[in-house]
Order: C-alpha cells, then structure tokens, then sequence
C-alpha cells in the first residue's frame, strides 16, 4: 500500500549495495515501544549494522551515516561510526564542517550535532579559532539562548586557551561582543554566564581590585537599567560570594528598591563611589522590589542584626514573595534561632 | 497560622515588571503570562477547600488518570514513523511510561511486564551497559542505561527471565563499560566517544548504587568535577573543563573559588546553571555523600547547598505564570522542571540540614556533648536517635507545593476529553517525557520526604556484611577497596542511605482531593520506594523483611 506511493528504491536494488547481506534489528518477539519506521530508516539501518559489524570504512558506508542521520539526527552510534570512519579515511574535515553548518541550522538541540563539531574542530585544530567563533556568534542570533551553543562556545575558547591560540585581542573581542548581547536583552541568563567565564572564571582574568569593582559596576549598572531583572542580581550577589566581599558597602545602591511603608531609606553619603539608582526609577518598577529586600536581609545578617534579618525575610514571606513564603519562613527562622 | 504554600488564586497575578525596559526576554514572559493566566481564569480553581460551589459548571480541576493512562498505553506497544528521533532513546520510552503508571497507580498485567523486560534485555550489551535499541544496532550508553535498570526495578523480578539474574550476570561488564566511559578528571562520556556532561555522571551513579559496583577508582575524581559545576547562581552546569595546570594559569588567581583543591587541574564550569543539570549534578553529590572513603576525609568536595536551594526556589513562576518551575534564570516555566527543580528540592534541604548541623557541631565543639537524645523504650533497649533533634522540628515547606499541583493540574494537563497526557506549558502537544516529568514533580508536591538519619541508622544495624555478590575486578589494582572491612563498610552505608527517604504522612497536601493523590516517589532515584527496596536488597543480597 505504501509502496505505491514510494519512489524509495531499496538499497538492494542499487548496484553500490549489492555485495552486502543486511542485518534486521534484533527486537525479539514482542518488544514494547516498537517504532513504525520508514522504509528508506529501516533499510538504511539494516546496511548500517552490515556495515558496522564488518568494520567497513569506506566511502559508502559515509554516505550510510548521512542518510542515517538525517533521518535521526539523535542517532549516537551513527555518529560515532561516521566520525571514526572519516578519521580513517583521512577525509577533508573541514567540508564535513561544512556539512554540520547545515545540520545545526536544524538541529540546534541535538546532543549529537554539538558534539560532532566539538571533535570536528579539535581535530582540525585550527592556528586561530576565530572563524569558528565568527560563526557561533552568528548561530546565536537567531536563537540567542540555546544552551549547546552556549557550552560549546565556553569549549571553544577553554580548549583553544589550552593550546595557547586565545590572544589578549580575543579575549577583549569576545567580552565587546557579550556586552553587545547583554545590550540587546540584558535578560539573556546565557550571556551573562558567558560574561562570568571571560570576567571571572577563566584562567588568567583579571580580577585585581579595579577589575573587580569594574564588575561590580557593571552588574550595579545592569540593576539600575532593569531592576526587576534576576540575572544582574545573581550576578552581583555571585561576585561578592566569590570574592568573599561584604555586602554591606553597596547597600546605598540597594536601598533606594527596598522602600516600603515600614521602612525609610537614608540618603547616600557623598563618597559612595559605585553607580546609583536613577532617578526617578524606571516606569513600571513597583517596590519593593524582592531581591533588594533579600540583598538588605543578608546585609544586615552578616552585620549580626539577626533580628532585623529575620524581619526583613518575613516580610518576604507574608507580603512581598508570597509565591516562596516557606523558604523565606525559613530564611526568617534561620535568622533568629541562631 | 500564615499558610507558607498558598494557592494560585489567592496571590496577585501581576506580570513582571517591564521597568520600561522591554526586551525579547520580556516579550516572551509576556507571552507565556498571557497564556497561562487565561488558562487559570478559566479553569476554577483545583483546591476543594476554596470552592465549595454548587454551580455546576464549577467542577473542581482534577487529574485525569484515565486520559494519562490511555494516552500513555496509546504508544506503548507501537509508535508512529515520527518517533524515529527517539530511535536512540528506546529505554527512555519505557521509563517514562512505566514510571509514569507507577505513579499513577495503575498496574501492568504480568504479560506486559514481561514483554518490557525481553524488549529491555535485547537492549543489554554484552560489552556491557544498556543501548539506546536493540544491541545489534547501538552501543551502551549511560543514560540509556539508567533508564533500562530503573524500568527493570519496575517491571522485572528475581525470577528466571525477571531480568535481574541478567542483570546480575552483567555486574561485571557494566562496571567496565563506566570504567571505560571514565576521564581522568572525573568526568564521564556518556558513551564511546561521545559527550561528557554530568547526565552520564548521574545516570552511572544510580546504576552504580543500585547494582553495589561502586568503588574507589570510579568515583576518583567525580566529586570535583560535580562540585566545580556550580555556577556563581547557585545552581549547576552541563559540564566543567578542566585546564591542565600550568605555570601560566596557576598564579593569577588564588582565591578563586573554581579553583580545585586538586593542584592537578583549574576547573571552570561551562554554562549557565540549568535545571535538568542541577538535578543531576545534586542527586549525584548526594550519592556520592553516602560513601565512605577512608583516605579522602574531605569527600565528596563540598558544594554550596544554600545557594542551590535559592537558586531551586527562584525557579518557581509567579501566580500568573501559574507557579511552575522554569529551567534557567529568565526563561520561561515548563513543566518537566516540576522534577527536574521541584524534586531536587528535597536534596537541598537534606543538604542545608547537613550543612547547618556540622555549623552547629563545630560551634558547640568542645563545649559540651553533642546533643544526642536517647530514647528508652519500655522493653529497656535502647535506641541512639542522634539528630533527629532536627528531624523533629517542622520546616515551612521550602517551595509553593500547592501552586506547583495547581500549575500540573492546571497548565499542564492537556485538556479535558483530549489526547490526555502533560505538556510543557499550553500550547505545547504533550508527550512521555514531560508526562513523567510532571507527574513526577506532582509526586514530590504532593508528599514530603525526608532522608532520615535515624533510619539510615537502624538500615546499619540490619545490614548483613556476610550477604552480597562478588566485588567486581577493578581496573587497577589498588583502585579498589584496600581492604575487606573497608568495602563492607561501603557497602553498608551506600545502601544503608539509598533506603533512607522517608515520607513525613502528616506533611501530605494534595490539592483538589484524595483522588488527585499519587504514589510516592523517591527523590535522587525517581523510582517508588516499593520498586527501589526489593530492587536494591537483591543486589546487596539483603533479606525482604529489612
């Protein structure tokens, strides 16, 4: 009935295939979860394990793994035979990146793709990755959170680094470019991530006094643009853990987001040396806003003021972050039965 | 009394704030607010508390077991040619159905169960470790492999062609396919020469539990390569890279918290903290807290539990994105992050408990005995119940467990007389894997389980050292026990902590209604206790009655 309507000609009927005797899945009578396949899947898999179980590195058997992966992109042996049969055919590596530019513009979530880049480049291993950085940078455009791009780019520059190939001027590039991507939508969680790994995490950042408190600005400056926006708190709060700061001396920058009728807010001495607050605030920025009052609740917690701590967090929990009540209860309770 | 996990509907649906500042992020929490909450204003609310209406339309929202039965038995036994991008994922299919009836509460017939353990064992390779499909077809591979043995502990038995004697025979072979798997800096590839990411690392680690093949040279390493994939958020990344240290990386950064204590490498995480990753990356620290390593005093290496648990909390929606969990900071709720986020929440507060206690020990260190509460039976014995001083005291539940049931029930179920089965938010077609994933979280909203160190104490007592299966031939030759106390002792514990959840009845909540309730699931496994305890005691050669 299908075959009817299928212009598919079996691999059988193809003189290239002709001295192969093709191998059915082995599914047992029964299996559960059976999956309806394609002919031209089924046929091209029942070669594929001919193939696979003869060892056979050859030209068609690369051609075998296309037609696989196409069809299932997720299919990891596949993957795995392609890449050691282009190995040892020593095939022109840099076409088959040509081939995985087009895979990925389709598969952007596949495990498989990712890392058929990942071993592609390490193998090529280029004097300087800057093209592939180009086109990483080009493929997140479109989809500017995709967490395999992302990881792969973190490899990209920790593997290349490793080798010696990042240059002072790539790192200042790259850091340019995710301040650009912080700029488009500095709610982007990845390019923040991403800013951690050049500004903190990687070997060699810098992270002596001036560049820290250049960080620090930075995330202040983020907070004040967006103040409802988790990503430059946790990005704050994630510097000062770090580098085992107080966060008491920011606190004129915080305050300003924490006013409620319960509370005023002192005015900032004048030899406070970090960016401000606008003022007025934003449009559309109703206070308190949360993780201004958890910032002040552990200010004041480091300061022992466990009481007051404990009042701040309960006020997250019956009025301002009611969604978290129980952790903010218990935020609250930690404080006070110290 | 303040309630600590209100509903939905009694909390302010207001949007996040735009601050004048609308970018794609925004656009897209708008979106995703819109469809939500229109959803909720709809629907009436699922608590049976809140609406004791006599309007018939008014009917309380409830879970749809027979719709998510069906839809489920609908692909089980075949599926169409569209499900060929899981062609690799075989084991997957199975687990999430079978897990999901589990926790529904609906019963396979002996013939099915059956029929999942020969489909499953086809799937066994002789190299060891369990394919993504029939072994003729694919190689072993981690994550495969923990759905094959956990489905087994669903469906098997320890009777001939149960599964488990297979399993047994292949203790060995599975043991070298994760030596194989394993780098030198604690990482795993998920199979050969494939990824590494801390999913192989879970994955082999509940495999590795459960089958009692754990040993020193396995788990070299592991500890540091979890622990250095804690983001600056709190919660953890795919992977980490480990730069080899050199003169040129080593000076600059001293007090630089990635750095590893193991001068061998510089470690850096490699992405943002994620949900599907932080539930593995602290199901697998927790796993690993449970072994002794007698020359490692400072293992596992040490993560930060309280910023995992803000961070876990953070991921929860708003009331008009109807409280469900989102995966990473700023995108959007999804239900399959009910389990990923919701049911590692139980990890963090275990964790936090832990952490909090050796505070507290080290203060009072030197000042006076630890507190210990002994408690006299009238038969005279007497039972040690250390800790449990902190057992006792009731804790606000950590997350919105009532809006989270009302996010699954609401959001997440397709609608009523539809294909049934969950999805990731509406809008979204459901399918097995966000089906498991919700129900799961649902499992975890619904009852409170705790890891109980009196339990694990009296599991201690009960274990039987002269009972077990051959330890497996290591790699190397010291990379086992050094001694056999040592691997007893192990093996004790290991086991003594896998059995130790247990669930706080007085703590269940179940929005809507008893006939909304689920079985219980149990946290780092995601298998329920009555599956996990024979599962185990096979393996470890412990009687039925322990």
């Amino acid at each position: 009935m299908a075959a009817a309507t299928s212009s598919y000609i079996p691999l059988a009927q193809r003189n290239l295939w002709t001295d192969i005797q093709p191998i059915p899945q082995d599914d047992g009578p029964n299996p559960v979860v059976p999956i309806m396949y394609s002919e031209e899947y089924r046929d091209a898999m029942d070669y594929f394990r001919a193939v696979a179980a003869a060892e056979e590195r050859s030209e068609r058997a690369l051609e075998l793994t296309e037609t696989v992966i196409r069809l299932n992109p997720a299919h990891y042996t596949v993957w795995q035979y392609r890449m050691a049969t282009l190995l040892e055919l020593k095939k022109d590596l840099k076409e088959e990146l040509q081939l995985m530019n087009e895979f990925a513009v389709q598969n952007l979530k596949s495990y498989q793709v990712w890392h058929h880049r990942l071993l592609l480049l390490t193998h090529i291993s280029p004097k300087d990755p800057s093209s592939e950085v180009e086109y990483i940078h080009q493929s997140l455009l479109p989809d500017p959170k995709n967490y395999h791009t992302w990881a792969y780019l973190h490899w990209l520059y920790s593997h290349f680094y490793t080798l010696g190939r990042i240059s002072e001027k790539h790192w200042q590039d790259e850091t340019q470019w995710c301040e650009e991507m912080l700029g488009m939508d500095g709610r982007n969680n990845s390019a923040w991530g991403w800013r951690w790994y050049l500004r903190v995490a990687r070997p060699e950042a810098q992270n002596g006094k001036d560049a820290l408190k250049h960080e620090l600005s930075y995330a202040l400056k983020a907070i004040h643009l967006i103040p409802h926006n988790v990503s430059a708190w946790n990005y704050l709060r994630g510097l000062l853990r770090h580098f085992k700061l107080p966060l008491s001396p920011l606190l004129p920058a915080i305050l300003p987001y924490t006013i409620r009728p319960s509370a005023t807010v002192p005015e900032p001495s004048g030899d406070f040396d970090f960016p401000l607050p606008s003022s007025p605030l934003p449009d559309d920025t109703p206070l308190p806003v949360p993780f201004a009052l958890e910032y002040f609740g552990d200010a004041l917690l480091e300061q022992n003021q466990n009481m007051e701590a404990g009042e701040v967090f309960g006020q997250l929990s019956t009025q301002y972050d009611k969604m978290r009540a129980g952790y903010w209860e218990f935020r609250r309770r930690d404080c006070v039965e110290e | 009394m303040p309630t600590f996990a209100p509903s939905i509907y009694t909390l302010p649906s207001t949007p996040l704030p735009s601050n004048s500042h609308p970018t794609a992020t925004l656009y897209e929490q708008l979106d995703t607010e819109s469809v939500i909450s229109s959803l909720f204003t709809v629907l009436s609310p699922p608590s049976d508390a809140t609406s004791i209406s006599t309007d018939s339309d008014n009917v309380p929202t409830t879970l749809r077991k027979n719709e998510h039965t069906q839809f489920l038995a609908s692909t089980f036994f075949k599926l169409p040619g569209k499900f060929v991008s899981l062609d690799a994922s075989r084991p997957w299919l199975v687990f999430w159905s079978v897990h999901s009836l589990d926790i529904l509460g609906v019963a396979l017939d002996q013939n099915t169960k059956d029929r999942v353990v020969s489909t499953l064992l086809k799937f066994l390779s002789p190299q060891g470790g369990f394919a993504g499909g029939p072994s003729n077809s694919q190689l072993p591979h981690l994550l495969p492999t923990y759905a094959s043995v956990c489905s087994l502990a669903i469906t098997g038995n320890s009777g001939s062609g149960g599964g488990w004697e297979e399993l047994k025979k292949s203790r060995q072979a599975i043991y070298d396919f994760f030596m194989d798997c394993k780098n030198p800096d604690g990482g795993f590839v998920v199979c050969k020469g494939g990824e590494v990411d801390v999913r192989g690392t879970y994955c082999l680690l509940v495999v590795a539990t459960l089958l009692d093949i754990i040993t020193p040279e396995l788990i070299y390493n592991v500890d540091k390569f979890i622990s250095s994939c804690q983001t600056y958020e709190g919660g953890f990344a795919c992977s980490q890279f480990s730069f080899p240290s050199s003169s040129s990386i080593s000076s600059t950064s001293t007090n630089n918290a990635e750095i590893d204590t193991d001068k061998s490498f510089v470690r850096a995480s490699m992405a943002e903290a994620h949900g599907g990753y932080t539930s593995c990356s602290l199901n697998s620290h927790f796993l690993l807290s449970s072994i002794p390593l007698p020359n490692t005093p400072k293992f596992p290496e040490p993560i930060d539990a309280y910023a995992a648990l803000r961070w876990s909390v953070l991921q929860q929606g708003e009331a008009i994105e109807g409280g469900g969990f989102r995966g990473r900071s700023n995108k959007l709720v999804d239900g399959c992050y009910s389990w990923w986020v919701g049911g590692t929440i139980p990890i963090c507060e275990e964790l936090v408990k832990r952490q909090k206690k050796s505070r507290s020990d080290s203060r009072s260190q030197g000042n006076k005995s630890r507190i210990q509460a002994v408690v006299e039976s009238e038969e005279g014995e007497q039972t040690e119940k250390e800790e449990d001083w902190i057992d006792e005291i009731p804790s606000p539940p950590l997350f919105n467990r009532v809006a989270l049931q009302e996010f699954t029930l609401i959001a997440a179920q397709q609608e009523a007389g539809g294909s049934g089965g969950l999805r990731d938010k509406p809008g979204k077609r459901p399918d097995q894997y966000h089906t498991c994933n919700n129900l799961s979280g649902l499992s975890i909203a619904q009852h409170q389980m705790r890891h109980s160190t009196s339990i694990v104490s009296s599991n201690k007592e009960k274990f039987d050292t002269s009972k077990g299966l051959p330890a497996v031939k290591t790699r190397s030759t010291r990379g086992g026990w050094s001694s056999e106390e040592e691997r007893q002792n192990a093996r004790k514990e290991i086991w003594a902590n896998a059995l130790g959840w247990v669930e706080d009845e007085n703590a269940e909540m179940v929005v809507g209604g008893k006939e909304n309730r689920v079985n219980t699931t149990t946290p780092v496994f995601n298998i329920l206790g009555l599956r996990l305890k024979p599962f185990i005691n096979y393996f470890y050669c412990q009687d039925e009655s322990t």
